[in-house]
């Protein structure tokens, strides 16, 4: 008796797991056997082909780690990666998301816990850029409103604006492994890994921006970013509430308001 | 007066007192600009969206790669040095 042909959604399914694991055998069934190679050979270098172009790609997102694990280290990781979270979405900017709990959970990261906070802020960066860029709105019209309306008032970050606190010093490592003599670099082996880091970073027209600000800064873009009033803003912050407010847009981590 | 109020007014009046206006690049919503691709004048990480081997925008390894392209106002690229149009 013929066994009966696949349907496409079969062989697309075997496909997909010959690429993603090493189950080979149930589409080899379907593909010919040509020269010297078998049909489980030739659908490796469609393997290798799709491993091969995530993992370049996982090491353009990831290039700080990539340099801290060492290439080999992280070509060997990625491929584990790939494995288990192939991509989800046919857009390539979607993909690499987990990377860092991914390494949190390996038993190799266990005492290089910092390494995976480093993934954390890489990955930030990588969403900031493929965010939209706004209009700032013109914020002498604060003036217009009345005063409920100016009580009432809600500030808005910019949608790339990430917040990130970590544990570890995420901003120096991330520092020093840049070719540019940015201020307050510092060499590797004097960071003083175990102190508390709070970053922002966000897109603005063609630029990345990161900045680390104070864990006061911190708590007000985070307050800001919940859509609190400037009146819950004032009574949470008290006095420090109008330097917080006025020094968040005029470095471009406020860009709008609305009332209501 | 509740403190709160005292609080956001003065809040209010630190934020007016920056200055700050519209920025002077911001276009009304209705006014379109024709774009083309500039090639060839790309700081590296700078190009704009997929070319030359890559996949993503911000990806371009060197300065001026004749490959590697941003999107301007057209008629800006003929006017800059290594510029060449894209076609598409």
């Amino acid at each position: 008796m013929n066994t009966p042909p696949e349907s496409l959604k079969q062989l697309q399914t075997h496909f997909s797991e010959a690429v993603f694991s090493d189950q080979r055998g149930l589409i080899a069934e379907s593909v010919m056997q040509q020269g010297e190679l078998s049909a489980e050979q030739r659908v490796g270098i469609y393997r290798n082909s799709v491993h091969g172009i995530l993992w370049q790609y996982l090491a353009s997102l990831y290039p700080v780690c990539n340099q801290l694990v060492g290439e080999k280290f992280f070509e060997g990781f990625s491929d584990l990666f790939i494995d288990q979270h192939p991509p989800g979405t046919p857009f390539l900017a979607d993909y690499g998301d987990g990377f860092s709990a991914f390494m949190r959970e390996h038993d190799a990261f266990a005492k290089i816990r910092w390494i995976n906070q480093v993934a954390e802020l890489e990955w930030a960066r990588h969403q900031a850029w493929h965010d939209t860029n706004q209009l700032v709105t013109d914020f002498s019209l604060l003036a217009t409103l009345t005063e409920e309306q100016q009580l009432s008032a809600q500030f808005q970050l910019p949608d790339s604006m990430q917040i990130l606190h970590s544990p570890y010093a995420i901003h120096q490592v991330w520092l020093a492994h840049q070719p540019e003599d940015y201020a307050g670099k510092i060499p590797l082996e004097e960071i003083q890994l175990q102190q508390d880091d709070y970053i922002i970073v966000w897109r603005s027209e063609r630029q990345l921006q990161q900045v680390q600000i104070n864990e006061q800064q911190w708590q007000f873009l985070s307050a800001v970013r919940q859509n609190k009033s400037l009146a819950e803003l004032s009574e949470q912050f008290q006095e420090p509430v109008g330097v917080l407010l006025a020094s968040a847009i005029q470095h471009g981590w406020i860009i709008s308001f609305r009332n209501y | 007066m509740s403190n709160s109020k005292i609080l956001a007014t003065a809040a209010i009046t630190s934020v007016l007192a920056l200055g700050l206006t519209a920025a002077s690049g911001v276009m009304a919503a209705d006014e379109k600009v024709e774009m083309e691709k500039c090639a060839g004048i790309v700081k590296a990480e700078m190009n704009d969206c997929g070319a030359n081997g890559h996949a993503c925008a911000g990806m371009a390894k060197t300065d001026g790669d004749a490959k590697e392209w941003v999107k301007l106002p057209k008629g800006t690229c003929e006017k800059l040095v290594g510029g060449v149009v894209l076609e598409g």
